[in-house]
């Protein structure tokens, strides 16, 4: 039986252990603030592949991550082969393969969140409320105005995961907050889980052991 | 250094725009030179943010914040700058490669590159390859610097780099690169000249593409 791992963002944990029904045993979550910082995103990944490395005895390591700001460039396993989507980020895979050729929302003035953004990551409201411990509210208000003042909507990925709900509550709130635009675009599971298919396919890139992960080994852009 | 310089950073550094232009005015009334009060207090001060940002020690709010007490200072102090009819020490297009809408750190190194003695023009986001060829045409600067933020809009500094190529332009400038997802091994490899990891960093490459380093 084969062994396999998988290093993933956090933002992908709901879809990973609760859609795909993963083990939990089988995943590693790094935090989804990393995004922030590629190069501190690469040293953590590469970390965590050299420490699967020591243990010897894995066929292949599943990351859980786009091309990601190049975070991913130059990561190498010298003992496992490495599959990651063929994508440049989170959003792409969380909107599915359906909009993986040409993306049917404009992404350029969309403020994306999922179920994972939301129970992981960092937005506007949380910003916010962050900022609030540091400044007054029209100054911490107009930080993240300045923000996110080129976005006009805020789009909730719904993958039917079990918070959907309470998501859709949280960004019509903030949308509502910040004075944009609310829309949800229903998402899929397709891409993620075509990672752990055993068939060659154009939506993810398989890297054999000694070798590195390329930016040109992505597919950018629509 | 002068106290007074030191309050100038200190006020960056803790986010007080009120006491940034006050210390400002404060270090020309005790006649310090106003390039001395750019590069030891303002400068010095955005510095600290610069470096904080990088080590993810503070967010875009706070840099923001920074960059207003900057502003605050740089208000202070401009009409001096002006009436000693400082040289610029050369001439920066920056813009925002097109379909990208960040400009937060675009904006900052704008600041650094003002506060280090270039002429800058600002050509804002989203801003198409032909726009950056208009520019060149316009201002005759000599550095050219696109900012990239997402990993999504990387192809479109290669192509607006090909675009200047294309034009017959190229000869004429020296581009530079910067974003999150930018690394000098790319930049290189795309055709560009120059890059920065972050806002300091970016005015010392810039300085070297003009031979003032």
């Amino acid at each position: 039986m084969q062994k396999n791992k998988i290093i993933a963002c956090e933002v992908f944990k709901e879809e990973l252990l609760k859609g795909l029904e993963i083990s939990l045993e089988t995943c590693i979550f790094l935090p989804q603030e990393l995004h922030r910082t590629p190069d501190l995103l690469k040293v953590e990944l590469q970390k965590q592949i050299d420490l699967l490395d020591q243990q010897g005895d894995l066929d292949c390591i599943y990351l859980g991550y786009g091309l990601c700001g190049n975070g991913v460039v130059g990561l190498k396993s010298s003992q496992s082969k490495i599959i990651i989507p063929k994508s440049e980020d989170c959003i792409s895979v969380l909107l599915g393969l359906r909009h993986a050729s040409k993306c049917h929302v404009n992404r350029t003035t969309s403020y994306f969140l999922s179920a994972g953004w939301i129970a992981y990551g960092s937005d506007g409201w949380k910003e916010y409320q962050r900022c609030l411990e540091l400044f007054d509210h029209e100054t911490a208000y107009w930080c993240i105005k300045e923000m996110i003042k080129y976005y006009e909507t805020f789009i909730l990925i719904n993958n039917g995961m079990a918070s959907y709900l309470n998501d859709q509550v949280y960004v019509q709130k903030m949308s509502k907050f910040f004075g944009l635009n609310y829309e949800e675009v229903e998402g899929s599971l397709d891409w993620l889980a075509s990672m752990f298919k055993d068939v060659n396919s154009d939506t993810k890139i398989l890297v054999e052991p000694g070798i590195s992960i390329q930016s040109n080994m992505f597919t950018c852009g629509d | 250094m002068m106290s007074v310089l030191e309050d100038i950073k200190n006020s960056i550094v803790t986010y007080k725009p009120a006491k940034t232009s006050e210390f400002c005015q404060q270090a020309l009334d005790e006649g310090i030179d106003p390039k001395l009060i750019l590069s030891e207090g303002l400068i010095a001060g955005m510095t600290v943010i610069g470096e904080k940002f990088k080590l993810n020690k503070i967010y875009v709010p706070e840099v923001l914040i920074a960059a207003k007490c900057t502003h605050a200072g740089l208000h202070i102090l401009k009409p001096i700058l002006a009436a000693a009819k400082a040289v610029a020490i050369g001439k920066i297009v920056l813009g925002t490669v097109k379909d990208d809408l960040h400009d937060i750190g675009k904006n900052l190194v704008a600041m650094m590159l003002e506060g280090a003695g270039f002429e800058v023009i600002n050509l804002g986001v989203n801003v198409d390859p032909e726009k950056f060829i208009e520019a060149i045409k316009e201002y005759k600067p000599e550095i050219i610097a696109i900012s990239s933020l997402i990993t999504s809009t990387l192809p479109n500094v290669e192509s607006t780099i090909q675009a200047i190529i294309d034009s017959g332009l190229r000869d004429q400038v020296k581009i530079m690169v910067g974003g999150a997802p930018v690394t000098e091994e790319w930049v290189l490899q795309i055709g560009g000249d120059g890059f920065g990891k972050d806002a300091t960093a970016a005015v010392d490459a810039a300085k070297k593409l003009i031979g003032v380093a």
